[in-house]
């Protein structure tokens, strides 16, 4: 392939660019810098929550469940 | 105080926030337009934009030191812009956004620029997988290799689909008598900006 340019690639360059209007620009620039300095310790707490409340309730009515059930086969068989 | 990709990027890792503030001056508008093309709606890129940014900071800490930060900027972009496709998919409201076209500036006196919006037109109705790999290359500038990385292709595959996608824009371009004949040729090769 040669090293001349596309003509037409190179018209792309020329759209019209959309901008981010400033208060979007700060707002985003200050949410990310405050996400870099977020503590690590509590963000890993949090990303941990989050990981592991839903299959740890999911275990816990499951226990429940079990015990009930386990509650209900002992009462006909022995009680 | 200004540094190369490469300096950022280790900066970065290092949980700097004037670097963040670098990157982001640095790359800010480009990662903006790709979204904005990508989308076709101002209101999903702005909230995408948001999205990618924190995304990049809460990654900071793992990212790979690299002379180019842009693959890496598109990357988290393009898999933003994804995510919320697929849920937009699922969000009737949002469907009307997905087929949403870029309105075509008016016509002009300009031969120059009612070709330039008639580019712009025909780029946001080509399938998305056309759509990004101009938009990377044609529009940021990036080589097909970082533009493969970027897609998670193989640079040879971004090669072809970019010479795809560049016909794809010629002929449709040609049937609404829009291609200069300069631009006819085939060549797909995209340069550095």
């Amino acid at each position: 392939m040669n090293d001349e340019p596309d003509p037409l690639l190179a018209r792309l360059r020329d759209l019209p660019s959309p901008t981010v209007d400033a208060p979007t620009r700060t707002r985003v620039l200050r949410a990310a810098e405050a996400e870099l300095t977020r503590d690590p310790q509590r963000v890993a707490v949090a990303r941990a929550w989050s990981v592991w409340a839903l299959p740890a309730m999911l275990l816990a009515s499951e226990a429940v469940y079990l015990a009930d059930f386990f509650g209900k086969l002992r009462a006909i068989f022995f009680g | 105080m200004t540094g190369t990709d490469l300096e950022l990027a280790s900066r970065l890792r290092a949980g700097e926030t004037g670097a963040l503030r670098e990157v982001y001056a640095r790359y800010e508008a480009r990662v903006f337009r790709f979204l904005v093309r990508l989308t076709n709606d101002r209101v999903a890129a702005e909230d995408l934009f948001q999205e990618t940014w924190l995304s990049v900071a809460r990654t900071a800490s793992r990212v790979e030191p690299t002379d180019d930060l842009a693959p890496l900027l598109f990357t988290i972009a393009r898999n933003k812009f994804l995510n919320w496709r697929r849920w937009a998919v699922m969000d009737l409201s949002r469907i009307e956004i997905l087929r949403r076209r870029p309105e075509p500036e008016a016509a002009d006196a300009s031969d120059a620029r009612e070709e330039l919006a008639a580019i712009d037109a025909e780029l946001g109705e080509l399938p998305l997988a056309a759509r990004e790999i101009l938009l990377l290359v044609g529009v940021e500038g990036l080589e097909p290799a970082q533009a493969a990385e970027v897609l998670g292709i193989q640079p040879e595959a971004a090669r072809q689909r970019l010479a795809r996608a560049r016909a794809q824009l010629a002929e449709r371009l040609a049937k609404r008598g829009r291609l200069r004949p300069a631009a006819r040729r085939t060549k797909v090769e995209g340069e550095g900006r």
